[in-house]
């Protein structure tokens, strides 16, 4: 149990009234409609996502679960928390698809891309999954805060996780997304300011980064400071096998939607930008910023190794980062640290209340059950999806008791079998909602014979997580692909009129060649893709964009697409290094730092092109939006 | 509990609140081109 003095209460109170009533400050904001309740009215700076980015996916877990992927395997555990690495190539292709799609959640998307009942069926199903997704994840991080809330004051489990979340639902239910996007800037700048600090100073508290370095390599722990320390091909604790099969999912995941169970919260943030280029530097940097903060905790808890080695029991070291900031800080700074455990739990918990609330108002209750129900009302049904998601992760969260064993279940099993089909329903335009319904469902049952059947009657020892993944994407394909390709294409002017305002990167050849037949794009457009442009010759990186040359996917989308990822692992590795003064540390962060100076000279101006057309002709697009979802338009996924 | 099994019906629960998001979607579905048919 932690003590604190009356100055750690002044500050802590200090932090949380500036954060709750930042929230509190936009209510009438909120209130004026379905758009300002769940993304802010479309009209936000690209820093206000990238912080709510960084402040959503910055929760009360995520310092036990990053603590404890480092103290178990040292820098290599890097790779474990590089899923946020999907924002490196999804910054730049399906946040910029997304966005011009203009739909509120995944599951609207569904119907914008696929046609029929088949899409219809698809919205429900994934609203479904979401409403009661984030109920689990508020459960699940009101837990980690009830843990922290016994470490410090000895409080009994349950006032941890529900007291916080009460202030938080507070400002959550009166000012909607405003609240949280702008709470989530306040908290995020809290968050950021305790990270630096507590890895400071634990670094400090070993004698400094070459101490560090040194009692690690006397205590023969060398091997911790290398990010590559492999275990072989396949054996060990920590094979190359693995760490591929981590790169592929976040990188490659970049191209698809919802291959990363952080999408479906980003997908908020992507709509709430105010342009296509505010998108994808919001999903960017919010990303960049996650994987340099990974950077900071890898280096602290190194530190907290040399302090604390041999402990056995991951429940007790995934506490290491809030042991060295409760342990380590002065008397005022202590209330400081918890004010920012209160941020980084407030940011995720509002994040995820307002977007379950979005899946059952405008998914679920708009879509079918009053399609013409007005603002107020929407409004109101928002509140009251808020408070029952509020009550519902009250219940989930008593339920659980080991926060790793939940996260493995959320972050891994369930996105393996229906990781491939995400990426091919942004990429691949005979990709059906047949074949996407067919991939959620197969997904269940494969689970169940490759996690537990299987193994259970001796078929085969219970597999690595990489053998797993493969597994199941490969059981899923052999049911998805033959679900598509036996089932009719999507209706061609459902197709034509998704492919006319999203542009999607990828095998879309026959769409757009009858876009051009009936003459509603221009041939030119295409030429632009292989990067030959009209003239027959162009510069090597091209920085003068026409608006229906921006449209197309050219040579500098890939040098973005192919730099991004690189850079960002220069920044987690780079930092992480850094900090303990090792060889490459400042060269990776360098890297990083020039890399990303090279990518914003490259694709910036193609960027404000595309922004500047697409906003042009937003206003129509957001106008047929709500005819659709109202049933009152042909092709919005109410007919085929 | 074996940790696979945990791992699977806890699949299994969200896979339910996604059958019942289905089921009202097929609902909708069905409401509207009922009304259709009825103009």
């Amino acid at each position: 149990m932690i003590r604190f003095t009356p100055l750690d209460w002044f500050w802590a109170g200090a932090f949380l009234l500036l954060m709750v009533g930042g929230g509190f400050f936009f209510y009438r904001l909120a209130r004026r409609s379905e758009s300002d309740f769940f993304l802010a009215g479309r009209r936000l700076p690209w820093w206000l996502p990238a912080s709510s980015v960084f402040s959503t996916h910055t929760a009360t877990d995520t310092p036990m679960w990053v603590t404890g992927v480092i103290y178990a395997h040292g820098f290599r555990g890097l790779w474990y928390t590089f899923f946020s690495a999907w924002t490196a190539i999804g910054a730049f292709v399906s946040a910029r698809i997304f966005r011009r799609s203009l739909a509120y959640s995944q599951a609207e998307w569904q119907i914008m891309r696929f046609g029929g009942l088949g899409a219809e069926l698809l919205r429900g199903w994934m609203a479904g999954w979401q409403v009661f997704m984030n109920m689990f994840i508020l459960g699940w991080v009101g837990m980690a805060m009830g843990k922290v809330g016994a470490l410090v004051f000895g409080w009994p489990v349950w006032v941890g996780l529900v007291v916080p979340t009460l202030i938080t639902a507070a400002y959550t239910l009166v000012a909607g997304y405003w609240g949280v996007v702008m709470g989530d800037f306040l908290q995020g700048i809290v968050a950021i300011f305790a990270i630096l600090v507590v890895s400071l100073v634990g670094i400090a508290a070993v004698g400094g980064p070459g101490e560090l370095a040194g009692s690690l390599v006397e205590m023969g722990e060398a091997w911790r400071m290398d990010p590559f320390a492999f275990t072989g091909l396949f054996g060990g604790d920590f094979p190359a096998a693995w760490f591929l099969t981590m790169l592929v999912i976040a990188v490659v995941g970049g191209f698809g939607m919802g291959t990363s169970i952080d999408w479906y919260p980003e997908a908020q943030r992507i709509q709430s930008a105010g342009s296509v280029r505010d998108a994808s530097y919001g999903i960017w940097a919010g990303g960049a910023v996650t994987l340099i903060r990974n950077g900071f905790w890898a280096a602290s808890i190194l530190a907290f190794f040399v302090l604390a080695p041999g402990i056995a029991d991951a429940a007790d070291y995934e506490l290491g980062w809030f042991r060295l900031g409760f342990e380590l800080l002065p008397a005022g700074l202590v209330g400081v640290f918890f004010a920012a455990i209160l941020a980084i739990h407030l940011s995720t918990i509002s994040s995820h209340l307002n977007l379950g609330a979005l899946y059952f108002t405008r998914d679920l209750f708009q879509r079918y059950i009053r399609p013409r129900a007005d603002e107020r009302t929407l409004v109101w049904v928002g509140r009251l999806a808020t408070a029952v998601l509020l009550l519902g992760s009250f219940f989930y969260g008593m339920m659980m008791q080991e926060i790793t064993q939940w996260l493995i279940f959320a972050l891994w099993l369930m996105m393996a079998g229906i990781w491939l089909p995400n990426i091919l329903q942004v990429v691949w335009w005979r990709f059906n909602a047949w074949g996407y319904l067919s991939a959620w469902m197969a997904n269940l049952g494969v689970a169940w014979l490759v996690v537990w059947v299987l193994p259970a009657f001796g078929v085969f020892p219970p597999l690595p997580d990489y053998l797993q993944f493969w597994l199941l994407m490969g059981l899923g394909a052999v049911i998805f692909l033959p679900a598509t390709l036996l089932t009719a294409p999507e209706d061609m002017d459902h197709l034509i009129r998704y492919y006319l305002q999203t542009r999607p990167l990828g095998w879309w050849g026959p769409v757009h060649r009858e876009a051009v037949r009936r003459g509603l794009i221009q041939q030119d457009t295409a030429c632009g893709v292989r990067g030959v442009g009209v003239a027959g010759s162009r510069p090597l990186i091209k920085r003068t964009w026409t608006a229906a040359e921006a449209e197309a996917w050219t040579r500098e989308d890939w040098v973005a697409i192919i730099l991004s990822p690189l850079v960002m692992a220069c920044f987690m590795i780079g930092v992480a290094s850094l900090l303990l003064l090792r060889p490459g540390g400042i060269l990776l962060t360098l890297s990083a730092v020039v890399g990303t100076g090279v990518i914003y000279w490259v694709i910036d101006p193609k960027l404000r092109a595309v922004s500047a057309e697409y906003e042009e002709r937003q206003a129509r697009y957001l106008e047929e939006l709500e005819r659709a979802v109202r049933w009152e338009r042909e092709g919005g996924g109410s007919h085929g | 509990m074996d940790e696979g099994l945990v791992t699977v019906i806890g699949m299994s629960i969200a896979y339910a609140a996604s059958f019942l998001g289905m089921a009202l979607a097929w609902y909708g579905w069905k409401k509207r081109h009922g009304e259709e048919e009825e103009d």
